[in-house]
């Protein structure tokens, strides 16, 4: 049975008898993408692919929810992709600082923070930030823009904090603790670039951080990520489920299942913690954690390490 | 090797898991285990993997009784958990580590192994389980057979005497399945007991040796 119900609408199928459960889900999500369609092309009628028998009910405008922002805002942050596990390994075609160890590339990086934050000369810092900005040239577009976008927000921050001792009389302080803000963030922006996470992590191994702290910092990663693609599926399935008109009532109710959601997703991970717990009871856990590597030192780690001493000499020949 | 003697189970909040199994599995046997969801198949194997203990009957492994106490101790628990190997009906929450060799290698290194033998049964498990291409990737950004997959890698590279199956071909397409199956197949071919719990008819009648099924009431018939 047709019937009209104004400009969209959503054909799903008449359930019958011998539907299963399974087959009812998927009809009325294929009914929800098809409403989507609908709206977005403004057609009246029903698709061809649709399944017959077909009745039609009400669908709002293509509108996605508004939960309210904040909420939105702890999605969007557990729903962020972009987490250090998955930054694509840049150093590929780079066999020079791919063959150098990443515990070696993170402390060569520490130290060079050290001696900016230590140094009152600005020609040692305008040097480390010369070669920094060099680098930050040879990267590709996708991974300077990525950089800029952190690079960026933390000094235009301290510029800001630092702002009235330029009106009283201390320049000079705003422009050296910007510029050691840039070059220090600067130098872990690229490289975050050049390593990805698991080789940033295994690194402080090798700078004799407590292993199952490692173990905790990995797994809290590994979650943040799998919650955050829980509760994007779960605020996909309200949202597709969410067909009324839009009003105050309407508002609250979404509020609420966007507190739900949290709920649900703080739940699961309680359970979740316990099937990891267990399944490292079943993998002998005792508390002890070590890392696979198999580097093993060349030259590239050789030349890598002059840097070291090279960046002490530069810092007491520029009088520190 | 594996006896359950009227074994009754039920959880914190009181509603039954299992009443009165009893069960007598031997070396070498493979045997699969089927019936509803909810009828306690998992909670079987969490208590053959010493993760739940009964409230009444007795679970002996090799004629030894597996109890709380006797877990607690850690030598006892270590040289348990050695001797049996479970794959997780979740894969997802069964790998933890940063990428998929730490996987293979974190059971390894609980043993105890020397680094050479911890680094030839790891490479040599990714080789088994087609795993060597993508052994620095992290385990979670792998898709639903490769992560089956590298859960299975982890599990086996500690060499279990028993290898215990949770629905193991669950929310895999059908060459993930084909893939699974043989695989264990494989595997029925050494002289380990294997247990699985499958809704898979086919995979349950060309593995199994021995066919149970639990029902609604949580028996095994």
């Amino acid at each position: 049975m047709m019937t009209g119900w104004g400009k969209h609408h959503l054909p799903i199928r008449s359930s019958t008898a011998e539907d299963s459960g399974r087959q009812r889900g998927e009809t009325g999500r294929q009914g929800t993408v098809l409403c989507l369609l609908f709206a977005e092309t403004g057609d009246t009628e029903p698709s061809p692919v649709s399944l017959s028998p077909v009745r039609t009910v009400p669908c709002p405008p293509f509108n996605y929810p508004s939960m309210t922002e904040s909420i939105l805002k702890i999605l969007s942050l557990l729903s962020e992709r972009d987490l250090p596990g998955q930054i694509p390994d840049h150093t590929a075609g780079k066999s020079f600082l791919k063959d150098t160890a990443p515990a070696l590339r993170l402390f060569t990086a520490l130290w060079c923070i050290l001696l900016c934050a230590l140094s009152h000369n600005a020609v040692f810092v305008l040097g480390v930030l010369a070669v920094e900005l060099v680098r930050l040239a040879l990267l590709p577009a996708k991974s300077l823009l990525h950089v800029l976008k952190k690079v960026i927000p933390p000094v235009l921050f301290s510029l800001l904090i630092l702002l009235p001792g330029f009106f009283l009389g201390h320049p000079r302080t705003m422009l050296t603790i910007s510029m050691k803000v840039l070059t220090t963030v600067l130098i872990l922006a690229i490289l975050n670039e050049d390593l990805r996470w698991q080789q940033i992590t295994a690194s402080f191994h090798a700078l004799h951080v407590p292993q199952v702290f490692i173990l905790t910092l990995d797994m809290t990663v590994r979650f943040l990520d799998l919650m955050g693609r829980m509760s994007q599926a779960m605020y996909e399935a309200v949202t597709l489920r969410t067909v009324s008109s839009r009003g105050k009532q309407y508002d609250r109710s979404r509020m609420k299942a966007a507190g739900g959601i949290l709920g649900t997703v703080f739940l699961r991970s309680e359970i979740m913690a316990a099937e990891v717990a267990e399944a490292m009871e079943c993998r002998c856990f005792d508390g002890t954690f070590r890392v696979y590597e198999k580097h093993k030192r060349g030259p590239a780690d050789y030349i890598y390490a002059l840097l070291i001493p090279l960046l002490l000499a530069a810092f007491l020949l520029t009088g520190r | 090797m594996i006896d359950l003697n009227d074994v009754i189970y039920r959880y914190p909040d009181g509603t039954p898991g299992l009443n009165h199994v009893s069960l007598h599995l031997q070396a070498g046997e493979c045997c699969v285990l089927t019936g509803p969801n909810g009828s306690g198949k998992s909670t079987l194997f969490r208590i053959l993997n010493g993760l739940a203990f009964p409230q009444s009957g007795s679970y002996l492994l090799d004629d030894q009784p597996i109890t709380e106490s006797y877990l607690r101790n850690k030598k006892n628990a270590a040289a348990f958990h050695r001797r049996i190997g479970y794959l997780f009906q979740n894969s997802e929450t069964q790998l933890f580590t940063r990428s998929v060799e730490d996987e293979v290698a974190f059971g390894l290194w609980q043993l105890g192994l020397s680094e050479e033998e911890v680094h030839a049964r790891t490479d040599h498990y990714l080789q088994m389980l087609s795993l060597t291409a993508m052994r620095h990737r992290a385990p979670f950004h792998l898709s639903g057979g490769e992560k089956k997959r590298c859960a299975l890698a982890a599990v086996l590279a500690m060499e279990p005497q028993v290898l215990i199956m949770d629905e193991p071909l669950g929310g895999l397409d059908e060459e993930g399945q084909r893939w699974i199956s043989d695989c264990i197949r494989s595997l029925k071919r050494e002289d380990r007991l294997i247990i699985l719990a499958t809704h898979n008819r086919s995979l349950a009648d060309s593995l199994a040796d021995r066919i149970l099924t639990m029902d609604k009431n949580h028996e095994i018939r």
